[in-house]
């Protein structure tokens, strides 16, 4: 059957299964930055935005989100121009495999957008759906300060990439 | 690998380690008003499923469902609170339920502390109150607080609506209750007397890992401070939530003690029993249930007088 | 080998050279390939722990439309092989078929599916009729040595190709048995002499990819692997003796790997995928689900210890014998080698004349064990740092003095080195680096010890602090090899291939590091490629925290041979002699003047004398100089449910120099939380028949943020001279501290002294209510 969404601000058409789940779909129309980690709703792995609000793909059946908005990591920034929260995952050493890497950035951007300050607690509160086993979480939530600290003070996002040193 | 919820007499914890959902559902309706849904569900007789998250399905789909229901046209998302008491549509997520103004005031919060509570972020952005309702899994939190707190559930159907308290609604799987062409439309909490208070307790071993024993207390106190009236559910025993008829009989007309509310609990515990776990032996989990189901007590106790429990 | 310190990549933080495709959800992960054409593949799974395979009717399931192959043991070659991801030979037995006529567990493999999608493999699984004869299965380890136990290898192919003790008839895949001096005069010695049994649980790594790999045929009919693998090389190796394929026809390829951690140290999927690929002429897919990862991948080895020592009052450790009985489960891939290291990588840290390691590994039915991060470290890990600190009680001496006494030291050796080897003799070695005493002295300042311990308090909630101390290895010494080759561009960049493999540890990050290092340019100049038994050279994989020691002392030996090439062409463009020149900001400067590298590079390419500069260098080292830890955890104990929270958690660790600070510091983090949630609350739950229980993340308990405790991470720096630029390794150790740790501070919490992790709310409870 044909579906409609909204990803990434883009309005496309896709043809899919009644019982596909979102995660499959995306996969399929080539946003590969979601993935499959448990299929069942723990790690998070497949962690998309749904009007904003973080979601697990892998149990969302695609024919029950038609017309809403879906973000992706696609979608938060590019290889040219990193979003804040990107660059603040790189710097806080925070990326190790980079498997969970995608839905953390998603997670983390949902609750920055609506708590630009959130305390220790409160970022591991908008976190808690994303499973790492490689960091131990320490330098994720770091990087989640990080991110907050430089978007509130208005850096970040605008430097171009440039020649790596 | 998929696996079925067993009998009750067993907890199957419920994996699903493969495609059940994309091989099984062969077609999705989108009806647009209650009429439409009721007559799908009646013309599919048990092959149609009304939905709202879904999520569930990815657990197990249940026997002969083959295609869905969406009820998202339906406007049953939202939470009020009028002097009835709190109303909440079925397609409520758990997320927006424990975020709700409203429902954080009322019964001192009960309903949206404990959906703070249930899974994880991304997991409550989906959950809806109905269908956390009706599918019912040995760990699921809400359906114990709505025994403590006499919840009513309302059906809709081709002859109109027809409302359950939770005792009806709890004694045996709710699915099974619902007449061919009924979906659960909304659920109410009615409004407390004063002097009431409320709260949940829950274990698990891990902030993740589902819950071993959780415990919901509603209870209301006279202008003298003794216990007029103490509803406690504890979940996480035996799949179908219940409020405790031996624990009322320990606490009611008397004032809380200490004693009381210890003893309370753990007639609560005996009369409950403790279906077996795999997780835990059955003795510690009635011990556990024992302290958990004290705690809510407490609580639900100061709260009382604390004048905490008023809520509207 | 001077002591350099001043460092313009190494030891600095920097972004990992990797990043960008990570942070933006572009990297390639093993699922991301779409090849035209792609089948999905399901393997069916056995039901019975233990059975022969009597037939297989897969008529059906070939005849449902969708299904291009269905493979069972009568459809592959019978080639006996271990599927262990080691050196060859390997000192594991081989004791499997890809697809065999007897099943050994719940979830072993019996036969395999390649269809059109998913959905219908799954179908076709469902119509394969086996007609079973189930054997009596062992479930307990302490069953499999018994009289009349059933045989789980009778197959005569059994073999093991070095010789070491092994004897399927006894169910025995492992054996150690080492003696150092007079363990009857050592305990006769002893004012102490304390006895006890230990025993930790299965685990699983979950690693947050599942097992996943493809294979197809590429135009020139050579078979393709494209897997998340930690050993590309041997999985090339043993497909190619699994399949009876030359290893030429063979080509292996990593590419972004979403951790492993030991799961991926074993050949899991590559051959059944690659059957199929030959079967069907068509590129397979075959993904594990989650739950086929809990119960038919690999876990940590389960494992009973008993450990007798004997000490004197002041502190002299007089003897030490260790007996282990681990279980192997169905297959004994890392059966000897995590054994003998369960000797090895505790015996040597403390000081003590007469010891005696006596250990078994055995078959079970239960699941299957492989490499597990700490590798057997984190088995005796437990024994030894309880019982440490229950004799400092007895001897009333603080834990902290006590292990300052007794630790080995730089300079010194142990006996053990030498006599326990993996599967082999062990090599002596001599301790040049260990910051431990600093270590031990950061955790006691930073955890409050002094004023904290002894304090538990008397209300519900109890708390109390609890050490423990370990060391690693860095690679698997006269065993282990790295090999790197570099070439040079005219814009005065590199390109680095090396067979290091990444998965996730940032080990492309650090070979471009230490490359930089020694070329003086920044780590954007050197572009890594990593990992393509094609195109890159040997390395034996991501194991035995082997990678940052050895692969980075291969990219070190070839980078200052690449550096000596770029001097002879600079020495001729400054008219100047090579040794006076110096590689540094991207220039080679000498006494008269400087070029910068990109002019050096095109003259070569292009301009004169022409000539690729390039070089190639491998490394290997008859030492595994160990990094060290100390921790120390504070808990508090719920004694009214039992539950056990981790405070506050402070660890030190001495990994010599460390190239990427920030990751370090990653990696003892995410090692860390594994071990503790191993310690409270992972564990693998079986029903009656072998059948794993809880393959899923709602009922085995991993932690995640909101389960995170305060943690205090401290590297102490030393300095290795056989290590690149002081390394040594980092990636295992820390992993062995929290069981013991949490056990010891849950005994001065409560008084509590428990021995069988995890120790879960129940165990905690039962105990304390007990007494």
């Amino acid at each position: 059957m044909k579906m409609e969404f909204s990803i990434n601000g883009v309005l496309k058409t896709v043809d899919a299964e009644p019982g596909e789940v979102l995660l499959d779909v995306l996969r399929r129309e080539g946003y590969k930055g979601a993935k499959f980690g448990c299929g069942q709703g723990f790690c998070g792995a497949c962690t998309v935005l749904l009007d904003g609000e973080p979601v697990n793909s892998c149990l969302l059946l695609a024919g029950l989100v038609e017309g809403r908005k879906i973000t992706t990591i696609e979608g938060i920034g590019s290889v040219d121009r990193l979003h804040p929260i990107q660059e603040a995952f790189l710097d806080a050493g925070a990326v190790q495999c980079g498997y969970c890497t995608p839905g953390f950035i998603l997670s983390a951007k949902s609750l920055l957008d609506k708590d630009p300050s959130p305390d220790e607690a409160r970022i591991r509160g908008g976190l808690d759906g994303n499973y790492c086993r490689c960091t131990g979480y320490v330098k994720i939530v770091n990087a989640v300060k990080l991110a907050a600290r430089r978007l509130a003070a208005g850096k970040g996002g605008a430097r171009r990439r440039g020649a790596r040193r | 690998m998929c696996y079925a919820s067993t009998s009750a007499r067993d907890v199957a914890l419920v994996q699903r380690g493969g495609d059940c959902v994309q091989a099984k559902i062969r077609k999705i309706h989108y009806p647009r008003n209650a009429g439409e849904l009721s007559a799908l569900l009646k013309k599919g007789r048990g092959r149609v499923a009304p939905v709202g998250g879904g999520i569930s399905f990815s657990f197990s789909v249940p026997p002969k469902v083959t295609e869905l229901a969406s009820l998202r046209a339906l406007g049953l998302d939202a939470v009020a609170v009028d002097r009835n008491g709190l109303s909440l549509g079925t397609l409520v997520t758990v997320a927006k339920l424990a975020a709700s103004a409203p429902a954080q005031r009322f019964l001192g919060g009960l309903l949206a502390e404990t959906a703070a509570k249930i899974a994880a972020t991304p997991n409550r952005n989906l959950i809806t109150v109905g269908g956390n309702a009706i599918r019912l899994f040995i760990w699921s939190d809400l359906p114990v607080v709505y025994a403590a707190a006499g919840a009513v559930f309302t059906l809709r159907g081709e002859n109109g609506a027809r409302r359950l308290s939770a005792a009806r609604f709890y004694e045996s799987q709710p699915a099974l209750l619902l007449r061919p062409s009924e979906f659960l439309e909304k659920i109410a909490i009615p409004a407390p007397p004063p002097r009431t208070g409320a709260a949940f307790e829950k274990f698990s071993e891990t902030e993740n890992t589902f819950a071993l024993v959780s415990a919901a207390a509603v209870v209301t106190l006279d202008r003298a401070g003794r216990c007029r009236s103490a509803r406690l559910a504890l979940g996480g025993l035996r799949l179908l939530p219940r409020v405790s008829e031996r624990a009322a009989a320990v606490l009611e007309g008397l004032a809380p003690s200490p004693a009381r509310i210890g003893t309370a609990a753990a007639e609560a515990v005996e009369e409950t029993g403790a279906i077996k776990d795999i997780r835990v032996s059955g003795e510690y989990k009635k011990r556990l249930a024992a302290v958990v189901g004290r705690r809510a007590l407490e609580r639900a106790f100061a709260a009382a007088r604390g004048g905490k429990g008023k809520g509207r | 080998m001077s002591r350099e310190r001043n460092f313009n990549e190494v030891n600095k933080d920097r972004r990992r050279v990797d990043g960008i495709g990570l942070v933006t959800g572009r990297a390639l992960f093993t699922d991301d390939y779409d090849l035209p054409g792609m089948l999905s593949a399901k393997v069916l799974r056995s039901p019975h722990p233990h059975a022969r395979v009597r037939s297989i009717d897969a008529s059906r399931a070939r005849r449902l439309p969708g299904v291009k192959a269905v493979l069972t043991w009568e459809d592959v070659p019978r080639v006996i092989v271990t599927e262990a991801g080691q050196g060859c030979p390997e000192p594991s037995p081989y004791d499997k078929f890809i697809l065999d006529r007897k099943v050994r567990f719940v979830g072993d493999e019996v036969a395999v599916v390649a269809a059109e999608t998913t959905a219908i493999a799954e179908a076709a699984l469902r119509l394969i009729e086996v007609d079973y004869e189930p054997l009596p299965a062992i479930l307990d380890p302490r069953d499999s040595m018994k009289e009349g136990a059933p045989i789980i290898h009778d197959e005569p192919e059994w073999l093991i190709p070095i010789p070491v003790e092994m004897d399927p008839k006894k169910n025995l895949c492992g054996r150690a048995d080492v003696t150092i001096g007079d363990m009857a005069a050592g305990f006769a010695e002893a004012d102490f002499v304390v006895e006890n049994e230990y025993e930790n649980h299965y685990a699983q790594h979950v690693a947050n990819e599942p097992h996943i790999s493809i294979s197809y045929l590429d135009p020139d009919n050579r078979l393709v692997i494209i897997s998340s693998t930690q050993v590309p090389f041997h999985v090339r190796r043993i497909v190619a003796r699994a399949l009876d394929l030359p290893v030429k026809r063979i080509r292996v390829i990593k590419p972004r790997i979403g951790g492993g951690f030991g799961s991926k140290q074993d050949i899991v999927t590559e051959p059944l995928a690659a059957a199929l690929a030959l079967a069907t002429g068509r590129p397979v897919r075959l993904q594990l689900t989650r739950a086929e990862v809990f119960a038919s991948s690999r876990t940590r080895h389960q494992c009973l210890t008993t450990l007798k020592t004997g000490i004197k009052r002041d502190g002299t450790l007089t003897a030490v014998e260790m007996t282990a009985l681990q279980n192997a489960g169905p297959y004994g891939t890392h059966g000897l080698t995590v054994l003998t290291n369960t000797g090895s990588k505790i015996l040597p840290l403390f000081r003590c004349p007469n010891v005696r390691f006596n250990a078994w590994s055995v078959y079970t039915n239960l699941s299957q064990g492989g490499a597990y991060r700490g590798y057997g470290g984190t088995q005796s890990g437990l024994a030894v740092n309880i019982q440490m600190d229950e004799m400092a009680r007895l001897i009333a001496l603080d834990p902290p003095d006590l292990y300052r006494r007794l630790h080995i030291r730089e300079g010194e050796g142990s006996p053990v080195f030498a006599a326990l080897g993996e599967g082999a003799e062990g090599h002596p070695m001599t301790i040049n680096s260990c910051g431990l005493s600093d270590c031990i002295d950061i955790v006691v300042r930073e955890s409050g010890w002094a004023h904290k311990r002894g304090r538990p308090g008397t209300g519900r909630l109890r708390r109390g602090l609890g050490m423990a101390v370990m060391m690693q290895g860095s690679s698997i010494p006269k065993i282990d090899m790295a090999s790197c080759s570099i070439k040079m561009n005219e814009d005065g960049s590199f390109n680095l291939l090396c067979g290091a493999t990444d998965i996730g540890t940032g080990s492309d990050t650090m070979m471009a590091k230490i490359a930089a290092e020694v070329l003086g340019v920044g780590i954007g100049d050197v572009i890594v490629y990593s990992s393509d038994t094609d195109l890159t050279p040997f390395d034996v994989g991501a194991y035995a925290s082997s990678t940052t020691y050895l692969s980075g002392m291969s990219a070190k030996r070839c980078a200052e041979q690449v550096a000596a090439q770029i001097r002879v062409v600079a020495a001729e463009l400054l008219g100047e002699a090579a040794e006076g020149i110096r590689l540094e900001g991207g220039e080679a400067v000498g006494t008269k003047g400087a070029v910068t590298l990109a002019r050096v590079g095109a003259r070569a390419l292009y301009e004169h004398d022409q000539h690729q500069i390039a070089a190639f260098a491998s490394a290997f080292s008859d030492q595994s100089p160990p990094p060290f830890a100390a921790h120390v955890a504070e808990v508090e104990v719920d004694t009214e449910t039992g539950k056990v929270r981790v405070v506050r958690y402070v660890t030190a660790t001495d990994c010599g120099v460390a190239i990427n600070p920030l990751l370090a510091e990653g990696q003892v983090e995410g090692a860390l939380l594994n071990g503790i949630s191993y310690a409270l609350s992972e564990r693998y739950i079986y029903d009656g028949n072998g059948r794993l229980l809880n393959p899923s993340f709602g009922t085995y308990g991993v932690w995640f943020t909101r389960d995170l405790p305060e943690i205090r991470t401290f590297l102490v720096p030393t300095y290795e001279p056989t290590g690149p630029f002081g390394a040594k390794s980092i990636a295992e150790v820390n992993i062995n501290g929290p069981m013991p740790a949490i056990s010891n501070a849950i005994f001065d919490a409560v008084g509590l002294r428990l021995r069988t992790p995890p120790y879960t709310p129940e165990k905690v409870f039962m105990a304390l209510h007990r007494r």
